[in-house]
């Protein structure tokens, strides 16, 4: 069952909250319901939820976006960044997200560690709680929020 | 004065720094870990005046580096700066000895608010 207040203009306002206070970039929800560009350049970050409530996050981040995202984190030049730098800042958002995802879902459970890869690296196979598509500076970001059953 | 910030993330560590000098603590010194360990290690060698921790990171959590600094027998105030920000989460951290829970994402005025007690500008 998913939970009534996880609404997706809940998570989108958490979104724009943790982009507002630490990036400073606009995002907003992808108008007229683009397909998502799934071979461009890009990042996944990933969290797992464990305990009451079982399943995973993901964030699609176009590499650019992670480079201004990075950027704004790291206070340099974007030609002063580098891959691990990129990992982080995307590993970091991811779990910022899913931290106030959480409050939102059935407690107590707890978040893993973010794990960052490269490419899109989102399954198809599981059952999809959630699915937004948002741009920022002209780019689609995906989130997506997956709930895993509890096995007996 | 010292604080020392722990984060596995850098990007963070980068942002709560910033936001330090934002909120009027630019002044402070600055020691920076990226895990339990490391804290504790930082800790044994040059005791901060503050901690500010992230909880969930690998190795040894924000919560098990205040249990171990509880054993230890310091007294240094300790708040942490985290993602999670459940009624169980507060209630753990308070229980062990935390001072405050900052939630990410944060800003400034939070800092300065939560600081005034610990810290003179």
């Amino acid at each position: 069952m998913i939970p009534p207040q996880l609404t997706q203009i809940a998570i989108q306002e958490i979104i724009e909250n943790i982009w507002d206070s630490f990036l400073e970039l606009e995002i907003q929800p992808a108008a007229d319901n683009p397909e998502f560009p799934t071979t461009a350049s890009l990042l996944t970050g990933q969290v797992a939820l464990h305990g009451d409530w079982q399943g995973f996050l993901t964030l699609v981040c176009p590499k650019i976006i992670a480079c201004k995202a990075a950027t704004a984190m790291f206070n340099i030049a974007p030609d002063a960044l580098g891959e691990i730098e990129l990992r982080d800042t995307v590993g970091e958002l991811t779990h910022i997200l899913a931290g106030n995802l959480k409050s939102l879902l059935p407690a107590p459970s707890h978040l893993s560690l973010p794990v960052v890869t490269d490419g899109y690296n989102v399954p198809d196979n599981e059952t999809t709680v959630a699915n937004i598509l948002l741009q920022c500076e002209g780019r689609l970001l995906q989130i997506t929020l997956f709930k895993k059953e509890k096995s007996a | 004065m010292k604080i020392l910030i722990v984060d596995d993330s850098s990007a963070m560590r980068m942002i709560v720094r910033r936001t330090l000098r934002e909120a009027g603590y630019g002044h402070l010194e600055v020691q920076q870990a990226g895990d339990g360990n490391q804290a504790l290690e930082s800790v044994h060698k040059d005791p901060p005046d503050l901690i500010f921790s992230d909880w969930n990171m690998p190795n040894k959590s924000g919560l098990e580096f205040l249990e171990a600094l509880n054993e230890e027998g310091y007294k240094i105030p300790f708040g942490f700066v985290t993602t999670e920000a459940t009624s169980e989460m507060r209630a753990k951290a308070t229980q062990a000895g935390a001072r405050f829970l900052i939630s990410k994402p944060f800003t400034a005025e939070t800092f300065a608010k939560t600081l005034e007690s610990y810290v003179k500008k």
